[in-house]
């Protein structure tokens, strides 16, 4: 076991993040997150700003094969991660560099990759997804929007839920129902790759608890996507999304960003006295920073584990539910943390009152979401429970 | 041991239940998303009597005991806890008049506030006193015929529109209470915070400056109002513990109709395990909750409440709304946190008590001094 990076790790690791604060620098003030990039005008041209500096340095492309533009592994696109997620930055599209390039590349054509790898490395074309339905979220294989063929294209009609930035990207995946006789649901289910400008595409605001736009309803009436634009086979989609699902849960974006806020409060504590004593004297926030700090380390340590595993090839179902659930429950306890610590001042937005800018407020309500995303952690535990323990299968 | 609510309480709690959800469902949206105080709901209140369960008959209250006027925040909370804090408020003020003003002052204040003709605010937080009073900076400074009032008070609930205003201050050094009519010269309010939960209850800092009263608005006398500050926080904290008890309800009343309904693996969630399990967390900790409070109401019915036991009354059942509302939030999924449900409101509310009154840190030192060794 050796926990050390190589010297050329370590140097490629220092370029991320030296590239990284220098885009922190033109962030837009109050540019916050996801919800940075999608909800404004602002924090979007700021995220393709940022897309088409890392495209120009090859870094959307980190472990994709030569042939296709690829440069450097798996691993050197988790140090990336780590630089973002650290400072805050966007640019790496989590759709078509995290999830829809890694699906191509395992179950695209040659045809298919050539065709939608280059404008994903380039940064100049942005995706959404389009799995969710209104009553197919968790239990996501009973989606019942169908896709039915006629000619070389498929029609396709039915609503999708929960699409982040559908009102923003370019082009979308798409999971549709293209048999409804199939003998189990998780059959007949078709994956593909469809404009979001062209006719019979409305998109409608799903306003967050925090009246951001992060989320919307996709309606798709009268649909027509051409047959080449399958990844896989027909009725072979459920297994196309089984590999994708494992690209997203490595959690080491969110893990440096807990990084980045514990910093901040422990330089916050150091300089703010009450009642003349340095809240760093306290010993109750003493006691809830080292925790948290300790469980950060945990996680941030089971995330290099899954990045290694991935890298190798070696990744079991279950690695990334478990560290799904230990980060995304952490950072909603350190969000809670953080609204304790400001006392009645954690409670503030927009004012000169409002502490770190009113962080803590707003990621207070945007840390829910991290567990119910992407299934819920009750699903994730399953999975641990199922795959991972090997304990019998349930609902 | 007697865990019956009398008849009287029973009738009351269904009254105000009743017209918590056919009167003050209108206002949730005016109140959450828009951010306003809807003023028209003070004379349908008043109406109820609700501004002043506790107050003595003779000053236009209904003469309830503490453990109605818990139950009424409950049910109010339940609807629109905003309103509650709002009703806490003017019963905190009410119950100062009550306790230390003269009897002409008492006649024009107290069945002004019941009748919703008159508001009053409360003033003790401060920029730099949060949670330390003997720390306060606000001075007043005795003149031939009046006392001159400067200082900064801050997080103050309704000041934007209140009428009179009790403030903590200190007179030669030791803590006094006045209070202070809004049109003063020199009393002036910031603008209203924005904030996560319990919106619309225009919240803002008040500056005192230069504010000249006459001496009789002093009450109780000169000094040793720390107490009456003591004795006000502890009501707060009766009253904040019964409407995290009503967030705690509805979060289960609203987590149980979703599980019904959701269907998910061909069947409703609420036969998934998982769901069962978050469901029965919930209400164990509700009914943990629900009977710490209404055992501090019945402490401060007969004269018995301590601040260790508010203290930790409020201490658990604000941290307890907080976990059965996320709880609840849970069971929705990431329905949770669409506006189309109520879940995401309770959740935003039931933080902003962990907040309020003592953070919960404050609290546990308060109930650590006060144990036995």
């Amino acid at each position: 076991m050796d926990f050390k990076l190589t010297d050329e790790q370590t140097k490629l690791r220092k370029e991320f993040f030296d590239v990284c604060e220098g885009l922190e620098k033109k962030k837009p003030k109050g540019f916050a997150g996801l919800e940075g990039i999608y909800d404004t005008d602002e924090g979007w041209e700021y995220h393709l700003d940022c897309a088409r500096e890392f495209g120009k340095r090859g870094w959307l492309s980190l472990g994709w094969p030569e042939e296709y533009g690829g440069q450097g592994t798996i691993m050197d696109k988790v140090f990336l991660s780590e630089a973002t997620g650290y400072h805050d930055v966007p640019g790496v599209d989590i759709f078509g560099v995290n999830m829809l390039a890694p699906t191509l590349l395992a179950a695209g054509t040659d045809e298919m990759r050539k065709e939608y790898l280059p404008s994903i490395a380039s940064g100049e074309r942005m995706w959404c997804e389009l799995w969710s339905e209104p009553n197919a979220g968790s239990d996501l294989a009973a989606l019942t929007t169908s896709a039915v063929r006629k000619g070389d294209e498929y029609v396709i009609n039915g609503q999708k839920i929960w699409s982040t930035g559908a009102h923003r990207g370019d082009w979308a995946f798409a999971l549709v129902r293209t048999d409804p006789h199939a003998d189990r649901k998780q059959k007949g289910i078709t994956f593909l790759l469809m404009d979001m400008k062209i006719p019979g595409v409305t998109v409608k605001p799903l306003l967050y608890m925090d009246r951001c736009h992060l989320y919307n309803e996709v309606f798709l009436d009268d649909v027509r996507v051409p047959v080449r634009n399958v990844v896989g086979e027909e009725n072979q989609g459920w297994g196309v999304t089984q590999t994708l699902a494992n690209f997203e849960r490595s959690s080491l974006g969110a893990i440096m960003a807990m990084h980045r806020q514990i910093e901040e409060v422990v330089e916050y504590c150091n300089e703010t006295k009450v009642n003349g004593v340095p809240l760093a004297k306290n010993p109750l926030i003493r006691n809830r920073l080292a925790q948290m700090a300790s469980e950060l380390w945990a996680s941030h340590a089971l995330a290099y584990k899954i990045a290694d595993a991935q890298s190798k090839n070696e990744m079991a179902a279950f690695d990334a539910s478990a560290v799904k659930v230990f980060s995304g429950e952490l950072q909603a306890r350190m969000a809670q943390f953080g609204c304790d610590l400001l006392g009645p001042y954690g409670q503030v937005k927009h004012s000169k009152w409002a502490q770190f800018d009113g962080f803590f407020e707003k990621w207070y309500q945007q840390s829910f979401i991290l567990n119910v995303a992407m299934g819920t952690n009750e699903i994730q535990r399953n999975i641990i429970a199922w795959y991972g323990l090997g304990l019998p299968r349930m609902k | 041991m007697d865990f019956n609510l009398t008849e009287p309480q029973e009738m009351f709690q269904k009254e105000v239940k009743k017209f918590a959800e056919a009167e003050l469902t209108p206002f949730v949206d005016i109140m959450d998303k828009d951010n306003e105080f809807p003023h028209e709901v003070r004379p349908k209140l008043a109406a109820m009597n609700l501004y002043g369960i506790p107050i003595d008959q003779k000053y236009g209250g209904a003469g309830a005991d503490h453990t109605s006027l818990a139950l009424a925040l409950e049910e109010i909370a339940k609807v629109l806890a905003p309103l509650a804090i709002h009703l806490q408020l003017q019963h905190v003020v009410n119950d100062r008049f009550n306790k230390l003003a003269t009897e002409d002052q008492k006649m024009k204040w107290i069945p002004a506030i019941c009748e919703a003709t008159k508001v009053g605010c409360f003033g003790f937080t401060e920029p730099e006193t949060g949670s330390n009073p003997k720390m306060i900076k606000t001075t007043a400074v005795e003149e031939a015929d009046c006392f001159v009032l400067n200082g900064t008070k801050r997080f103050i609930t309704n000041a934007p529109w209140a009428d009179v205003m009790c403030v903590f201050a200190k007179l030669e050094g030791d803590i006094s209470l006045f209070f202070v009519e809004t049109d003063s010269k020199g009393f002036s309010t910031s603008k209203k915070m924005d904030k996560l939960g319990l919106r619309g209850t225009d919240l803002s800092d008040v500056v005192l400056e230069d504010v000249r009263i006459p001496k009789d608005h002093l009450m109780g006398g000169r000094g040793g109002k720390f107490d009456a500050l003591k004795d006000a926080m502890t009501i707060g904290k009766l009253c904040l513990s019964a409407q995290c008890v009503g967030l705690m309800q509805a979060s289960l009343d609203e987590a149980i109709k979703y599980a019904m309904n959701r269907m998910h693996f061909d069947e409703p969630i609420y036969e998934l395990q998982a769901i069962h399990w978050l469901l029965a967390e919930m209400a164990s900790r509700l009914e943990a909750a629900r009977w710490l409070t209404y055992r501090a109401a019945f402490l401060k019915d007969q004269g018995l409440d301590t601040i260790k036991d508010m203290a930790i009354t409020k201490l658990f059942v604000t941290q307890t709304a907080v976990d059965v509302c996320r709880f609840g939030m849970q069971v929705h999924g990431a329905y949770g946190i669409s506006k189309e449900y109520k879940i995401e409101r309770l959740f935003r509310d039931a933080k902003m008590y962990e907040l309020l009154e003592g953070t919960s840190e404050i609290q546990r030192e308060l109930v650590v001094k006060r144990l036995p060794r």
